[in-house]
């Protein structure tokens, strides 16, 4: 159960086969509402089938998954705002005429799917009388997002909203999610953009093999591994002997010879200082580092 | 980014939405446009040059009427009467009016079989001709400029030995009797509209059903169907789309055959002419064979492309579809001749989804076909598309989330049975 706010997409002994490969194997989840949430895992780890189930698109084989306690697949399809991972539009439409038709197609009258339209455009710096198929694949992401926004769904479903897009668009993009998650949106971001995740996601459900791994605050992710907490030693200069005298130092990064690290409980700042000062080394920082979400997502995938 | 909220959408709308984005699609194609003009220019073409270049004997505007001159004596003597009652009829105004010799048992002959809307079997002298018209029931012909022509020589031959005081000899009436034979098949007339809008509707099926499953492989392909599906049901994605193309595609046809009825209005004089002598019922069905046609069809092509990958390979996967329409033309082309009854399992098959269209029409061309009949073949045609299209969505959703690329017929069969 949730431990505050209210349950949104929630899953209960979820499972999808495709022939003999099992894609989501009895999955169970409660995410709120109303918040970031990231949906993390390795390729294959089932990401995609989930979503496709609380899009209403995939039938379960077994359990359901249901939003705000409906059922997926009885789910009003105008709350709903899907972007699917790979560009999927209709490319002799304008992008006017394109985000139009979906949102009227998400029950918007007419007169206002053509005001979302416009209002999307600006907003993504689309040219609202474009052919869609003379935009670059960039532009063309961003129209589909523009699609999935526009009727102002309350559940928000991105699947790697960012692959394709240049830097601007990406920076456009982060900016909009911002926009949504204070509207009190649910967004729920699949992604493979693990600093991404970790900057806009306050919560995350962590998939593997078909199976949660974990859902919870990112707080709670790295309150699991407290092993990937480090003590980093800054230096002025590679002290070779200090890292032979002690083996418990490792390197952040191998090719780095002045940043090392000790875990966090092996050693305690004053007989770190000590050491380094015994081997002659020049300390120039001493810190405490939390671990980033990469190394939590991998430890747990490993641990899986 | 806050709106007023959604307001509720129904089925029915969702499904208009689709079929206006697929029309307006089409409709906005240079392609699109570029055939509806050139479609029209080459239908009229197609009306216009035939005529143009056909005077002569060929002249298809000439009448033929079989006359046999049943007591001449020698085909000499008979071909010298045939002669003189067309120039008579020349002579008389009647210049597209042409007499085909026959012996009395070939002129029954070309009209029990529908060939020919009526015959003139003349038996006695020339002075004395005793005429009988065998007409064809149903038929439209008019026999009376021929005997017209035959009283005129009759009176001549008269004058040639009447004795003074004996005028009323000379005026005395054409003896005409008249028998009516029942073919029980098309006109001559309906035979010819029926061979070219059977033609048509062969073509617009095959025409609009490859345009229907191209769309639908092309969506799935692009992957816009996923999206789509978030928003739309899948009969309701397949339903826009089959009335969307299926609207395109039938004003495209009908700005076609508008050009060819207007090339044969110009040159026949009028587009009542064209038509002459088609039953009206003819007429009305033929657009909605079209329609049933496409709509049977392609509600058959959405199965069929279940496993397809590209665009480019729809032709193939319509190979059994195609095979059935291509068979439904050889029965309906084989089955049509003027005055031939319609054979017992054509009658039977225009009430089997795919067949039914194209061989109503040609039982509705032989006439006789009660309202009820043409009503519920259509209805059966239209109940087995909406089923086979009902039964086909989920699979083909399924298809397109799991296996959007296409994965084979394993799969799509797999799918089917899910």
């Amino acid at each position: 159960m949730l431990e505050q706010g209210r349950v949104g997409l929630s899953a209960e002994h979820l499972s999808r086969r495709f022939g003999d490969v099992v894609a989501v194997d009895d999955l169970n989840f409660e995410l709120p509402a109303g918040q970031v949430i990231g949906l993390l895992g390795p390729n294959g780890a089932g990401k995609s089938t989930t979503i496709r189930m609380a899009m209403g698109l995939l039938d379960p084989d077994g359990g359901s998954i249901a939003w705000n306690g409906t059922p997926a697949a009885g789910l009003d399809r105008r709350i709903v705002g899907y972007l699917p991972e790979e560009i999927g539009v209709y490319e002799r439409m304008t992008v006017r005429d394109h985000i139009t038709f979906f949102a009227e197609l998400h029950g918007r009258s007419r007169s206002d799917a053509r005001g979302a339209a416009e209002r999307w455009a600006e907003r993504l710096e689309l040219p609202a009388a474009a052919v869609v198929s003379s935009l670059s694949k960039g532009n063309q992401q961003r129209v589909q997002l523009a699609s999935a926004l526009g009727h102002d769904p309350e559940l928000i479903v991105l699947d790697e909203p960012f692959s394709g897009l240049d830097p601007i668009g990406q920076t456009v993009v982060e900016d909009l999610m911002t926009e949504l998650a204070a509207t009190g949106a649910t967004l729920v971001l699949s992604s493979h953009d693990l600093e991404r995740v970790e900057r806009f996601c306050s919560y995350v459900a962590l998939i593997s093999s078909g199976r949660l791994r974990y859902d919870g605050s990112v707080d709670g992710l790295r309150a699991r591994h407290p092993q990937l907490r480090r003590r980093v030693l800054e230096l002025a200069e590679a002290s070779p002997a200090l890292e032979s005298a002690l083996p418990a130092l490792e390197r952040v990064d191998a090719h780095d010879p002045l940043r090392l690290a000790v875990q966090l409980d092996d050693m305690e700042p004053e007989p770190l200082l000590r050491a380094a000062l015994d081997h002659g080394a020049r300390v120039v920082g001493l810190a405490v580092v939390e671990p980033t979400m990469r190394e939590l997502f991998v430890r747990e995938v490993e641990a899986a | 980014m806050s709106a007023p909220a959604p307001r509720p959408g129904s089925s029915w709308r969702r499904t208009r939405l689709i079929t206006m984005r697929e029309l307006r699609e089409r409709m906005h194609q240079r392609a699109y446009r570029i055939g509806l003009v050139v479609g029209a220019l080459l239908a009229a073409a197609a009306v216009a040059v035939p005529t143009l270049l056909g005077a002569g004997d060929d002249d298809p505007t000439l009448q033929r009427v079989p006359v046999a001159f049943a007591d001449a004596g020698s085909p000499a003597a008979a071909k010298a009467r045939g002669d003189a009652l067309d120039a008579q009829l020349r002579a008389q105004g009647n210049p597209t009016v042409r007499v085909r010799l026959e012996s009395a048992e070939a002129a029954r002959e070309l009209v029990s079989d529908g060939t020919k809307d009526f015959a003139v079997i003349v038996r006695g002298a020339a002075s004395d001709p005793r005429v009988a018209v065998l007409a064809r029931t149903g038929g439209d012909g008019d026999p009376a400029p021929v005997l017209a022509a035959l009283e005129h020589l009759a009176v001549q031959a008269r004058l040639d030995a009447v004795a003074p005081g004996e005028a009323d000899k000379v005026l005395a009436p054409l003896a005409v009797g008249s028998q009516e034979i029942d073919s029980g098949g098309p006109s001559s007339a309906a035979t010819a509209v029926v061979s070219v809008f059977g033609l048509i509707v062969y073509i617009a099926g095959i025409l609009l059903m490859t345009s229907y499953a191209t769309g639908i492989v092309s969506d799935r392909a692009g992957r816009v169907t996923e999206r789509l599906l978030t928003a739309a049901r899948p009969q309701e994605h397949l339903a826009g789309k089959l009335l969307g193309v299926g609207a395109a595609g039938l004003l495209q046809i009908g700005v076609w055959l508008l050009g060819g009825l207007v090339a044969a209005a110009v040159l026949s004089g009028s587009i009542g002419d064209t038509f002459e002598g088609v039953p009206i019922s003819l007429i009305v069905y033929f657009p909605i064979s079209i329609i049933l046609t496409y709509l049977s069809y392609a509600a058959l092509s959405t199965v069929l492309v279940l496993p397809v990958r590209k665009t480019e390979d729809v032709g193939g996967a319509l190979g059994p579809a195609t095979m059935i329409q291509i068979v439904t033309f050889i029965l309906a082309s084989g089955n049509l001749r003027p005055g031939a009854a319609v054979p017992g399992f054509v009658e039977v098959l225009s009430y089997v989804p795919f067949f039914s269209p194209l061989l109503m029409m040609i039982r509705i061309a032989a006439g006789g076909v009660p309202f009820w009949q043409v009503l519920v073949s259509a209805l059966i045609t239209l109940i087995a598309s909406a089923i086979l299209v009902r039964v086909a969505a989920p699979a083909y959703a399924r298809y397109a989330i799991e296996a959007p690329g296409g994965k084979g017929l394993g799969a799509a069969l797999a799918t089917l049975r899910r």
